[in-house]
This record gives C-alpha cells, sequence and structure tokens, in this order.
C-alpha cells in the first residue's frame, strides 16, 4: 500500500496545497520553517491513526477521541489549543485533509470549536469508520536509542516535551529482532553492522553494540553511529520492512559525508524492496546522492524518486510546494542557491582586494 | 598600452600598469622544464600595477568537455593545475638567475616572497553558458567544490584562490577584462 498524495487546506503553515507522492522514494527540502516536518508528522498522523485503531480495534476510544488524542501528542500545540493547528484566524475555518494511498482515502476535517461542545468533535471524519492504513515509522532528526532506557515508562507516567514520535520509535525499537529476516534485509544489517563495528543489541534496557572485543553502551557510540544503530534494530526486528512507509527527519544530522553516502544507498535498498519513503533533508550530499541514482537511474534497481521544495516568501505566508524527479528539475532549491551563494562570497572577497566588491547574483 | 593575449577561446586584456608573460620562450625560464620531466608552468604569470603576483590557468570545456570534466571528477585536475602553480615558482627562480636581461624577473621574485600581498591564483574554466538557470546554480557549486579541493592543494602557497569563467568573472578585477572570442566578438 503506497500513499498516493495529499490534500491540505489551511492546516498549520498550508493554506492549499496538493501534493503526489511517489511509490519511491520523496524528498523534502526546503529553509527551516516552511513545513517539511509538519508535513512529515502529518502523513504519520493519519497513517498511524488508521494503523492503531485497527490494531486496537478493541480499546476504549472512539475514533474521534484517538484522533484528537493522537493530533495532540504528535504536534504538540501549546494548551492542547487545537486552533493553533488551523491556519485561518477566522473561527468558523476549518481543516481539512485527504490522505490518498492506492484505491482508498482518508479524510477529516479540524475545527476550532466544535458546535456541539463535545471536544472529540472538533475532528469530523468523512467516512463511517476509520480505513485501515499501512503501517509506518517516524524516525525524528535526534537519536534515541541513548535515552531508550526508561523513556517508555517516563513518557505513560509523567509530561515530556518530546512528541508521540519518540514514544512509538521508542515502542517499535524494543521488538526482539526477527530470527530469519528477509535476505536482502539480512545483507543490509550485515553491511551497517559492519560499519558500527558489531551487532546492535538489546539488553535489559539498553542498547549495546556488542564485538568479538568489547560490548559497547549505545551512549558510548558517536551519535552518527547510534542513528545508524537505530536504522539496523528497526530492520532487523521487521518494524520496517515489505510495505512500510518510512518517515525520516533529516537523517543526515549528526551524521559524517560518508555515511551520509551510505544512508542514501541504504534508502536506495529499502525503497526497492517496497518500502515508500518520505524523508526531509538540509543536505547537499545527500540530497545530491539520491538526485544522482534518480539522474542514472539502473533499470528494475533504482525506485521511483520525487523531490519536493518547500518555501515561503514570508514567516506568516503560506508555504508552496514545488516538485521534480530530480534536483536540476527544482527552480528553487535552498541547499543549492546556498552553496551557490558561497561561491559568489568567495569571489565576492577575491575581488574585494582590487577595489570593486561584487554583490551576490546567485 | 594595453597586453592581449588569446589564450583557449579567451581574450585577456591587461590594464597598462601590468606586467604580463605568456609561455616564455627566454632560456632562463625554460630551463627547468629542458632539465626536469615533467615540469609545467600555468599559462599567464602577471603583476598588477601594486605588484601583486598572479598566477593564471585557463581551459575551455567546451569541445573536449568529456576528458577534461571526468579528470575534474576524478580529481586529476585539480592535482594538475596545483602542479602546474607548483612548477611555476621554481621556473621563476631559474629564470632569474639564468635571464640575459638581468631586472626582468625581479619584481616577479619580489612578488613571490612579499609577505604582505599573497599571490593569487586564477583557474579560468571556461563551460557552456547557455544552461537553465538550476543547472546553473550546480555548476557553480562544482566550480564552488574544485575552488575548495584547489585551495587545499594551494594551502602551501596561498589561499587567494579563485576559479572562474565568462558567466561568473563579470570584470571584477577591473584591470583585467576577458572575452569570450568565439561568441563575443
Amino acid at each position: 500500500m503506497k500513499v498516493k498524495g495529499l490534500q491540505i487546506k489551511n492546516f498549520t503553515a498550508f493554506e492549499e496545497s496538493h501534493i503526489n507522492f511517489c511509490d519511491g522514494i520523496n524528498i523534502f527540502i526546503g529553509a527551516n520553517s516552511t513545513g517539511k516536518t509538519l508535513l512529515l508528522k502529518l502523513i504519520y498522523f493519519v497513517l498511524k491513526s488508521g494503523e492503531d485503531w485497527h490494531k486496537n480495534s478493541s480499546n476504549h476510544l472512539r475514533e474521534s477521541e484517538l484522533l484528537l488524542s493522537y493530533l495532540m501528542q504528535i504536534f504538540k500545540p501549546d494548551n492542547d489549543e487545537i486552533g493553533r493547528l488551523i491556519m485561518s484566524k477566522k473561527e468558523s475555518e476549518k481543516s481539512r485533509i485527504i490522505l490518498s494511498y492506492d484505491n482508498s482515502e482518508l479524510a477529516f476535517e479540524i475545527n476550532k470549536k466544535d458546535p456541539l461542545g463535545v471536544r472529540e468533535g472538533v475532528i469530523k471524519w468523512y467516512k463511517e469508520s476509520l480505513p485501515k492504513t499501512p503501517s509506518c515509522i517516524f524516525i525524528p532528526s535526534r537519536e534515541i536509542l541513548s535515552m531508550y532506557e526508561g523513556f517508555i515508562q517516563a513518557y505513560d507516567k509523567r509530561e515530556l516535551s518530546f512528541d508521540k514520535t519518540y514514544y512509538d520509535l521508542c515502542k517499535s525499537l524494543g521488538a526482539g529482532r526477527l530470527k530469519n529476516p528477509d535476505p536482502s534485509n539480512a545483507e543490509m544489517i550485515r553491511v551497517f553492522e559492519d560499519i558500527l563495528g558489531g551487532k546492535v543489541v538489546l539488553k535489559g534496557n539498553r542498547f549495546y553494540v556488542e564485538s568479538k572485543e568489547e560490548l559497547l553502551e549505545a551512549h558510548l557510540l558517536a551519535e552518527g553511529h547510534r542513528k545508524l544503530a537505530m536504522l539496523v534494530q528497526l530492520i532487523a526486528n521487521g518494524s520496517i520492512e515489505k510495505d512500510t512507509i518510512l518517515l525520516w527527519d533529516e537523517p543526515e544530522a549528526n551524521l559524517n559525508p560518508k555515511l551520509i553516502t551510505e544512508i542514501a544507498g541504504a534508502l536506495i535498498e529499502l525503497s526497492s524492496l517496497g518500502i515508500q519513503i518520505f524523508l526531509t533533508t538540509h543536505d547537499y550530499l545527500l540530497s545530491g546522492e539520491l538526485s544522482r541514482y534518480a539522474e542514472y537511474p539502473v533499470e528494475s534497481k533504482t525506485p521511483p524518486i520525487r523531490f519536493f521544495a518547500f518555501s515561503r516568501t514570508g514567516s506568516h505566508e503560506p508555504v508552496t510546494v514545488q516538485s521534480g524527479d530530480t534536483l536540476a528539475d527544482i527552480k528553487d532549491n535552498p541547499i543549492l542557491d546556498e552553496f551557490a551563494a558561497h561561491y559568489d562570497r568567495e569571489r565576492a572577497s577575491f575581488y574585494s582586494e582590487f577595489g570593486k566588491s561584487q554583490g551576490s547574483d546567485a | 598600452m594595453n597586453k592581449e593575449i588569446v589564450i583557449e577561446n579567451q581574450k585577456f586584456i591587461f590594464g597598462e600598469d601590468w606586467t604580463v608573460i605568456y609561455y616564455d620562450e627566454e632560456k632562463g625560464f625554460k630551463k627547468l622544464k629542458d632539465t626536469v620531466d615533467g615540469t609545467k608552468d600555468v599559462d599567464i604569470i602577471a603583476l598588477d600595477n601594486q605588484q601583486r603576483l598572479f598566477l593564471m590557468e585557463i581551459t575551455d570545456l567546451r569541445g573536449h568537455g568529456i576528458q577534461n570534466r571526468e579528470k575534474i571528477r576524478t580529481g586529476e585536475m585539480v592535482l594538475e593545475i596545483a602542479q602546474k602553480v607548483r612548477d611555476t615558482i621554481p621556473s621563476l627562480i631559474s629564470a632569474n638567475i639564468h635571464s640575459p636581461i638581468i631586472d626582468k624577473w625581479k619584481p616577479f621574485i619580489k612578488a613571490l616572497i612579499n609577505r604582505e600581498e599573497p599571490i593569487r591564483v586564477i583557474f579560468w574554466l571556461e563551460e557552456d553558458r547557455h544552461i537553465p538557470p538550476p543547472q546553473e546554480k550546480r555548476r557553480k557549486n562544482e566550480k564552488n567544490i574544485f575552488m575548495d579541493n584547489l585551495k587545499r592543494k594551494l594551502k602551501w602557497l596561498t589561499s587567494r584562490v579563485l576559479v572562474v569563467d565568462q558567466g561568473t568573472y563579470e570584470k571584477c578585477i577591473p584591470e583585467i577584462q576577458v572575452y569570450n572570442i568565439s561568441h563575443d566578438k
């Protein structure tokens, strides 16, 4: 099951957007505060709601209660004010979200206030029942292997500033490894564990990398390696498998360039196994590597790849999204713009010693 | 009087106060090249009116772009230019020692050892200009990466390294004008 598209009206920074995704890797680029992570979380919110509703169909929550609870836990608006997620200032305006996948769709409205005075009534479901959605994993930009110990218990008992994506990921990480992983997954695990220098293991309530020589606590690993170990654990325990939808916020954070190249290769591998991927990035190398795969596709190996550039003309202006099959198709690419501007500044510095300074022409 | 040099389809016009050497056949300058196999020099050696030393290498990627692009990709071209810059330094010393014109090379040697004014290295890398804006930015970025790599190879000599072409030069050193003679008549 693949996510095909998303229609958003009046949600956070999005006024009116219709976005069509590809079945392979969808890459969101854009400056800060242009809604990339929000969109990633929105997809996660919708998918996770459908997934958990069917997984826990006997639970005590009504669908709208579950949706409201997830909305609050994932987006964490101040004082649980749902109106903060709606773009328009008008009380009567609503947000409308339609996520389509394969031949089905999941559509709902969010109101600032429920006319009947029932809190969960702010979310109105279009269909009679919440449809089943594909399973999904959200990896936030920060690694959480080192904070795994005690996190789930703390989240269950106390108010924490971490959103639900961290909690859900911790739960996924805690699952035991599969006895017989798919051979392609096993190969990927082997490659990454070679880089890590050992096998990722969960002992008690802590993660380690175990080699012949030592058992190294996750806390003592470089942060980039912790991230890689996290990915290994999720593949090894089947949380990421065929038909999973993987949403990854800034995979490049704290990774060195060599690891970024490995991650780009892993994303291609994962996607070719049937995993649909959505990721945000600010990284030139990661986006460039993925664009290279798109520009030089290997038949039957390279998955579909699509780039989405998010931009807005001011901090209160709506987000616009343009898409392309390679980075070169994107007119406003802030990563490339900034690198090109760096080249301009470099030239300007050189020229400034000859009595003539030059402005940026990026 | 201005000095004009045509090289790789580019016409360089230097201001009248500049001292410019291009492919000097003088024995003194060629001595190193004749003695040590594999020695190569940069295309242009110049001094501006403030006696600042410029070493310039020019390559036109148009026409034989594929081979040169491969050389750029593998890092061979960065190394080649760095070696040319390196070899130009002893060639200048050799020229100063052996030149029949006693003072001809003195200002270059003076500029070479002047700690107040760093040596400027310019690599003119001409490419097709008529490309859409996104590719243009990408190309700028490639130049940026090339410039960083060249800087690393030349850090023993200078940090003033520029990689440029017609599209990005924009006559920003007022006393050096450059025209693309295959397009700009």
